[in-house]
């Protein structure tokens, strides 16, 4: 899902080259990744009403997100839906954590893919949240330009790191799955395994 | 080098700067409170799970214990009442019978015969003692009822019985956990409480039936029950907890609220996967 995203990202900020076209691609991305990032926090959660309150979310902000686009000034690129995003998958993974919380898990929360994701989209989201949201003065401050720079920046590196982490933990945790089935295989019978007959014995193992 | 160019004077920089760092914070403080409260929680299950194998440990231990206890004094009974009598009654019985009188031989087989009766009623109240006929044959109602005859009998202790819904017998082994928990309840009453009277009553709802003890001695409530039953020696306690873990039931002690009399009620499902 993220390799996705980042070809989209890639693509608006290397190959395609008219400013007018990046900000379209930029409104692109920006529902690709509510869609994507929903659709993956959509099968974290427990909660019976999540695929409802997923799809309408998805439909509101789609709707929202043309709305803004046929209302905003040609040339700039309006930030709400942004906000809006960031506050949305705030709350969803703060969320998600309260349900880890509550129906406890006998493995540590450490150990699994899903809490690195998400720790890293919630710094990501928490931390640009200030800048999406004064980003109105984006094109009328340089000082801002720069600070946004920097925090973004930043912010998108902490989260590729936790987001490189889960790749590892996942990893580690695939590895330890696989040795614990190989220990499976060894099935001994008990009731037919007889010392003396190596023949037997053999079959079984 | 790009922090070296960010103007410091302004307040909005500071403003934005802190705003972020305030909600990374926060959200780092969730973060590290979600990790050490799912910690806390699985080191309370891990210390609820130890206790509980210990519990069952426990009880296991107690119910091997009262098992052997229960093995060795029907091998004494045996040993020590029916041996020593099929022994004599051999004696009676030996080769030299034949060269007696055929008045001493008839003295003989009659001392003999006499003999072997009274092993036959021996073995007869061990067996009982293991499954008392009343409760194989009529059911609790009328062994329960049998019991509290006996002890009534004995003029010490005024005991009384009844039984409000009891159509239907349980199962034959339902029906001697909860006897033997009377028993035992009944014993604990007996040789502890200094109790005038003991009264039994059953009751039975859709779902439930329970079993009641009222005696006015002194008697135990439910957290003197739960420290006898981890920290005495005893097996008595101990058994009516795993008999009664067995019938998937509960035990209650408590006292009434005018403080005259104790409570032991044990509430079954009708339901059992016995």
């Amino acid at each position: 899902m993220y390799v996705g995203l980042l070809a989209v990202n890639i693509y608006f900020k290397f190959i395609s080259i008219n400013p007018l076209k990046n900000l379209d691609t930029k409104r692109i991305f920006l529902l690709l990744e509510f869609i994507f990032l929903n659709y993956y926090f959509s099968f974290l959660i427990k909660n019976k009403y999540k695929f409802l309150v997923s799809f309408s979310s998805v439909f509101l902000f789609i709707l929202y997100s043309f709305y803004d686009y046929n209302n905003s000034l040609k040339g700039t690129f309006s930030f709400i839906p942004l906000v809006i995003e960031c506050f949305y998958f705030l709350l969803l993974i703060i969320y998600f954590f309260y349900e880890t919380i509550k129906y406890n898990i006998s493995k540590p929360l450490y150990n699994s893919t899903s809490f690195w994701i998400s720790v890293g989209f919630l710094i990501y989201f928490s931390g640009n949240f200030f800048l999406f949201l004064f980003s109105s003065q984006l094109s009328s401050n340089p000082q801002f330009r720069t600070s946004f720079t920097l925090i973004y920046n930043v912010v998108t590196i902490i989260k590729n790191i936790f987001l490189c982490t889960a790749i590892f933990v996942n990893a580690s945790s695939a590895d330890s799955n696989s040795k614990i089935k190989s220990s499976n295989k060894i099935d001994v019978d008990l009731d037919t395994f007889n010392p003396f007959n190596k023949k037997t014995n053999l079959r079984l193992l | 080098m790009i922090y070296l160019q960010i103007p410091t004077n302004t307040g909005f920089n500071y403003i934005l700067l802190f705003g972020t760092l305030a909600m990374v914070s926060l959200t780092l403080g969730i973060v590290f409170f979600v990790i050490f409260h799912q910690r806390k929680v699985n080191r309370f299950n891990a210390e609820l799970k130890r206790l509980e194998d210990e519990k069952q440990q426990a009880l296991l231990n107690a119910s091997i214990k009262f098992q052997e206890e229960e093995r060795n004094r029907i091998a004494a009974d045996l040993h020590d009442d029916v041996g020593p009598q099929l022994a004599t009654a051999r004696l009676y019985l030996n080769e030299n019978l034949i060269n007696l009188e055929p008045a001493a031989q008839l003295q003989s087989i009659f001392s003999a015969k006499q003999i072997i009766d009274d092993a036959i009623q021996l073995i007869r109240n061990i067996s009982h003692s293991m499954m008392p006929p009343t409760l194989k044959n009529f059911g609790l109602e009328s062994a329960v009822s049998d019991l509290f005859q006996k002890i009534n009998g004995s003029g010490t202790i005024n005991a009384s019985v009844r039984f409000h819904d009891y159509r239907t017998r349980l199962k034959l082994e339902q029906e001697l956990l909860i006897f033997r928990i009377v028993q035992e309840l009944i014993n604990n009453i007996i040789k502890h409480s200094n109790a005038g009277f003991v009264h039994f009553t059953q009751n039975a709802t859709a779902t439930h039936s329970y079993f009641r003890l009222h005696h006015d001695g002194n008697g135990l409530t439910q957290t003197e029950f739960d420290r006898l039953n981890h920290v005495s020696t005893g097996l008595g306690l101990k058994n009516i907890t795993s008999r009664v873990k067995v019938l998937n039931g509960n035990i209650t002690f408590d006292i009434d609220q005018s403080k005259t009399y104790y409570k032991v009620t044990l509430e079954l499902p009708k339901e059992s996967n016995f």
